[in-house]
């Protein structure tokens, strides 16, 4: 490991020369940074990784399932288990993907589930990112270079290999693809999320393709090349379901496909994943799906929701504007770290607004425990810090069933003590070890 | 194969073109140093005239500093591997992530010359990588035709830079056999009377200079 440890620079220089980037915009701007790599692995024994496996599988499969019923006969609505005001009224459900089910029944194929660990080893969910959830190409190209850096290090230690995400995902892309290429479609060389895009066509062998490469016909997706046409049977996109046809959606949208959606409902063409998904990572319906799993699956949820109140019921209302100090506060509409508020932070005056605000706006805020998450260690110099870290893990759905990653994307914080591990907000990250034995 | 978007074969062009434009001019950039030092302050201009790019210069120091670095110069070679740069990103796929890689070092390169005004002192460097580039170019990219197009851009700039830096009409010939298989595996449509006029000067060897402002409009108004 020493060999590892020491070689951390030379490994983020590898990962500088390799273009391994986000874009952020500040100020109207565009900025790419590097994303820091601690070598300092985060290790999850093969007994824990097996019990977060059961609970991913669970909880994506449960996922998938609430997305097909509420695209068709909306029976958990029907049956009470969760509120039409979180359903219809979420802005990540779209009328225009009604009564459509996609290829095989699935709706998000690649999901990226947020956990975070108590203390006490509990795991926790904290999120669930169904709608093009990005990060495993870093670790992907972080544990290559480490294996080159230490090559003893992984052959004292039992690593699962991780060297297989290309393979999941072009099996879920293949498996769903009811005929044509499979392709990689990215917003451009702009998005904050480029290099993943350019990095996983490469690892797929699946061509990278921007909207003005696409066009349908007769509701069929095309891609026009220098040496002729080609039928696209699957499209992983790296683009919000706004912009995505401005016949269906945004007219405004100049990074989208006309007639994309027509193409999808008519069933010539999977989208991965689907457009839609929004209403089932809404942080609203959060709160709901350990509720889902029973519904669906009859089952007991393996991993555990953060303890979380909705200000909507009243009985949570209550309970949140008596502890609001305590607790965390999360607009729905927000991500990447934007829009969380500690109420320890807030003065006597704010928390008397937020009070206010909590009962007139009570769809729009979710309360949340403050989990006090584990530190881990991670290298600054030649010291060793503890730092907040969360783990993104990767579930893939295909034809085949529902797969988990066995690696994920381990984000820390950079400033002690603070709970913001996100990269657009300076943190860092590190691999992610999961031991075959 | 032949899964390439029009775009994209634009990017490898423009890539080939690019990178190319700073391997040439590089290339001659250490000859021009000396002339200005030992032998005439002013040589920047005739190569300036040459090239068809405005004298903006105030002196032979400023040519160097601007010529290589300055970003808000469109004629810099900053510039210039920019664009390579800019065209190579999005070929990640196509191109592979080493290739990129090579670029991006030429880049890192070029960023910490302009930040400790290294001069010329970088060419070399910026040198070594595009070499490894073109070499990782034909490792990885598997594609005939893909590695075909890259490869048209990258002659027709070196013929553009060979006639107008005024190098042999037998080096030129060199270059057209290597542009016309290029331009044939990529399927570029071109105009076939005028590059046979342009074999027909390289084979004369007549160093004309308005033979190399006819060669020059001909190689302009080459690809259909």
């Amino acid at each position: 490991m020493d060999a590892l440890l020491s070689n951390t620079a030379a490994i983020n220089q590898l990962l500088a020369r390799y273009g391994v980037k986000f874009g952020i915009y500040k100020d109207g701007q565009f900025h790419e940074q590097l994303f820091p790599f601690d070598s300092l692995p985060r290790v999850i024994s093969a007994e824990e990784f097996a019990e977060l496996e059961k609970g991913l599988i669970q909880r994506v499969d449960a996922l998938n399932a609430f997305l097909r019923d509420i695209y068709s006969k909306k029976q958990i609505v029907a049956d009470g288990v969760i509120p039409e005001d979180f359903v219809f009224s979420s802005g990540g459900f779209l009328p225009a993907c009604d009564q459509f089910i996609p290829p095989a029944g699935i709706f998000s194929h690649i999901s990226g589930i947020d956990l975070v660990q108590a203390k006490d080893k509990t795991w926790y969910v904290l999120e669930d990112n169904l709608r093009i959830p990005s990060g495993a190409s870093y670790p992907l190209i972080a544990r290559r270079l480490s294996r080159m850096a230490s090559p003893e290090t992984f052959k004292n230690n039992a690593v699962s290999s991780n060297s297989n995400y290309g393979l999941l995902l072009r099996e879920a892309m293949e498996s769903v693809n009811p005929g044509g290429k499979c392709v990689i479609m990215t917003p451009g060389r702009y998005n904050a999320a480029f290099f993943e895009h350019s990095y996983l066509a490469e690892v797929t062998g699946y061509p990278l393709v921007m909207h003005n490469d696409l066009f349908v016909q007769d509701n069929k997706l095309y891609f026009k090349g220098r040496y002729g046409v080609q039928q696209v049977g699957a499209v992983y996109r790296r683009i919000s379901d706004d912009f995505l046809d401005p016949l269906t959606f945004r007219a405004d949208s100049l990074i989208g496909v006309p007639g994309i959606m027509n193409a999808y409902r008519a069933g010539n063409v999977a989208i991965i994943n689907a457009p839609g998904n929004g209403v089932a990572d809404d942080k609203g319906i959060y709160y709901f799906v350990p509720k889902m799993i029973e519904y669906y699956l009859h089952e007991k949820p393996i991993l555990k929701n953060a303890p979380t109140y909705l200000p909507f019921y009243e009985e949570d209302r209550k309970y949140g504007l008596e502890n609001l100090e305590k607790l965390v506060i999360k607009d729905v509409a927000e991500a990447g770290g934007y829009g969380v508020l500690f109420g320890k932070d807030l003065s006597a005056e704010e928390l008397e607004d937020w009070k206010v605000r909590l009962q007139t706006e009570s769809r729009r805020f979710i309360l949340q425990e403050v989990i006090d998450f584990i530190d881990l260690p991670v290298l600054e110099g030649a010291e060793v810090k503890d730092r907040k870290a969360d783990l993104r893990a990767f579930v893939i759905t295909s034809a085949n069933g529902t797969k988990v990653w066995h690696s994920g994307l381990t984000r820390f914080s950079r400033v002690a003590d603070s709970f913001v591990v996100n990269s657009s907000q300076g943190g860092g990250f590190k691999d992610t070890w999961v031991l075959s034995r | 194969m032949g899964f390439i978007s029009i775009e994209q074969s634009d990017n490898l062009f423009w890539l080939g073109r690019y990178a190319e434009r700073v391997y040439r001019t590089i290339r001659c950039f250490e000859a021009l140093c000396d002339v200005m030092l030992d032998i005439d302050e002013q040589a920047y201009k005739p190569f300036c005239a040459a090239l068809n790019i405005p004298d903006i210069y105030k002196d032979s120091l400023d040519f160097i500093d601007s010529y290589l670095y300055k970003p808000q110069n469109p004629d810099s070679l900053y510039s210039n591997l920019s664009r390579a740069y800019d065209n190579g990103l999005v070929l990640r796929n196509t191109i592979s992530s080493p290739s990129l890689s090579y670029l991006q070092l030429a880049m890192n390169c070029m960023e910490e010359g302009r930040r400790n005004r290294a001069n010329a002192l970088v060419g070399r460097q910026v040198m070594d990588y595009l070499l490894a580039f073109w070499g990782s170019i034909d490792e990885y990219v598997a594609s005939g035709q893909e590695r075909c197009l890259i490869k048209a851009g990258r002659y027709l700039e070196r013929l553009d830079m060979q006639i107008r830096l005024g190098e042999s009409w037998e080096s030129i010939g060199v270059t057209l056999d290597k542009l016309e298989r290029r331009l044939i595996g990529a399927k570029l449509l071109y105009d076939t009377n005028k590059f046979r006029l342009l074999l027909n000067f390289a084979q004369l060897a007549d160093d004309d200079e308005e033979v190399r402002e006819i060669a020059l409009e001909n190689i302009r108004t080459l690809l259909l």
